[in-house]
């Protein structure tokens, strides 16, 4: 009884030990992994974040030459193109620019893009935002 | 015989001072029950008594005969110092000597071990902080993106107005044509490039003491500093041009706490 004790205490110790090895193992891959990890998604955002932003700051801009020439010249849009460049602020105003992992993103991207290719049309303006197509969505299918 | 020889090691069994009486119960009981084996472990639990005294049980670690592994060393001597205290000396010299047998011929398996554990962590490490990079990342970029947008915006909505609009908002015909050739220059740059660029410039700032390498380098760094500012200065160009010349009133309000520290940084890199 004491010999078979024995024994199974030995592989113990052998089984031990594979679970000892894989563990520090575990724990040095680890802490490396926190390191790259936080070096890549660093990278990774640093990309995301600008094709955000600059499509965001594109939508903007062209909001504000709006809205400047629509307070000088009242006149310069019709009344229902006034309303959807009305919208487009608002939910440009709501976009959370630095909140990354806030869900309803995406959406709110689609729905500015809608408007803003909305209110292009009815301009009759050849206005669009370029880096969309490829960068951005791509860069969000990517991740 | 056997008997005989069972008593001579049973008192050398207690001549050695750690020895707890109920353990040195157990021993006598498994000498007995094990004597067939008696001879060898004998021979064996002797010549290791001497060699490995329990009370001096850290000394085996820097006994590098059958350690030779730093890693494993560690493992099996926390292992080896719990059996000492739980058992008798002739059973975990045994359980030492089958581990050593054991050890030589799994070295590559404990290894493997370790290596896959690692490679486990680093995934999970992976894992747990990349959402906290990105996090910083978009954070850090956002910011000088939505400006660089800003510009294209401004000049792109500008020049797709009609004429007598942009009359109205840009009363100076000069003026007018300072802002088709920002328009342009915007133009030129496409997402991919501004993204490039934007990616020299934070090499560039983290790098910042490699200007002073060498004539040659330093001219290179020169070219790429102007290429990599240019999205910072077309910033600037526009947005003091479209406050002094123009009526139009910007929204930088999502851009606003850090404008004035960014543009700054760029007016100190530019000179």
């Amino acid at each position: 009884m004491i010999k078979t004790r024995d024994t199974s205490d030995v592989f113990d110790s052998v089984v031990l030990l594979d679970e000892r090895l894989c563990q520090e193992g575990f724990q040095d891959g680890y802490k490396d992994g926190l390191v790259s990890g936080k070096e890549e998604g660093r990278e990774v955002g640093l990309k995301m974040g600008f094709q955000v932003g600059e499509e965001l700051g594109f939508y903007q801009g062209c909001l504000d030459v709006w809205n400047s020439l629509i307070q000088i010249d009242p006149g310069a849009f019709s009344s229902r193109l006034q309303k959807s460049i009305q919208q487009l602020g608002d939910l440009l105003g709501k976009y959370p620019l630095l909140d990354p992992e806030n869900e309803d993103v995406q959406e709110m991207m689609d729905a500015i893009r809608l408007k803003f290719r909305i209110i292009s049309a009815n301009m009759g303006a050849k206005l669009e935002y370029k880096g969309y197509p490829k960068s951005s969505t791509q860069g969000m299918e990517d991740i | 015989m056997a008997q005989s020889r069972e008593k001579g090691r049973e008192e050398e069994v207690r001549s050695a001072p750690e020895i707890e009486g109920s353990e040195i119960g157990s021993s006598s009981v498994s000498s007995v029950s094990s004597s067939r084996l008696q001879p060898r472990r004998g021979l064996r639990s002797r010549t290791i008594l001497l060699r490995y005294p329990p009370d001096m049980g850290e000394d085996h670690a820097s006994d590098d005969s059958w350690c030779d592994d730093g890693l494993s060393s560690e493992v099996s001597d926390s292992e080896l110092n719990r059996e000492q205290k739980r058992r008798h000396d002739h059973f975990y010299t045994v359980s030492l000597l089958r581990f050593k047998a054991f050890k030589f011929q799994n070295q590559s398996a404990s290894l493997t071990q370790v290596y896959m554990g690692y490679r486990d962590g680093i995934s999970a490490g992976k894992e747990s902080s990349a959402q906290e990079g990105f996090n910083i990342g978009f954070k850090q970029s956002v910011q000088d993106g939505y400006k660089w947008g800003i510009v294209r915006g401004i000049t792109s909505a500008f020049a797709s107005l009609a004429d007598h609009s942009k009359e109205k908002l840009v009363k100076k015909i000069e003026d007018r044509d300072k802002f088709h050739s920002l328009y342009e220059s915007s133009q030129e740059i496409s997402a991919d490039d501004a993204l490039k660029m934007y990616h020299n410039q934070l090499l560039q700032k983290s790098q910042p003491d490699k200007k002073s390498e060498g004539n040659v380098e330093s001219t290179r760094l020169a070219e790429e500093d102007l290429e990599c500012n240019k999205l910072g200065s077309l910033y600037i160009d526009l947005t003091s041009f479209v406050s002094d010349s123009s009526e139009m009133k910007l929204n930088f309000e999502l851009a606003n706490d850090e404008t004035k520290i960014i543009e700054k940084g760029w007016k100190s890199e530019k000179c």
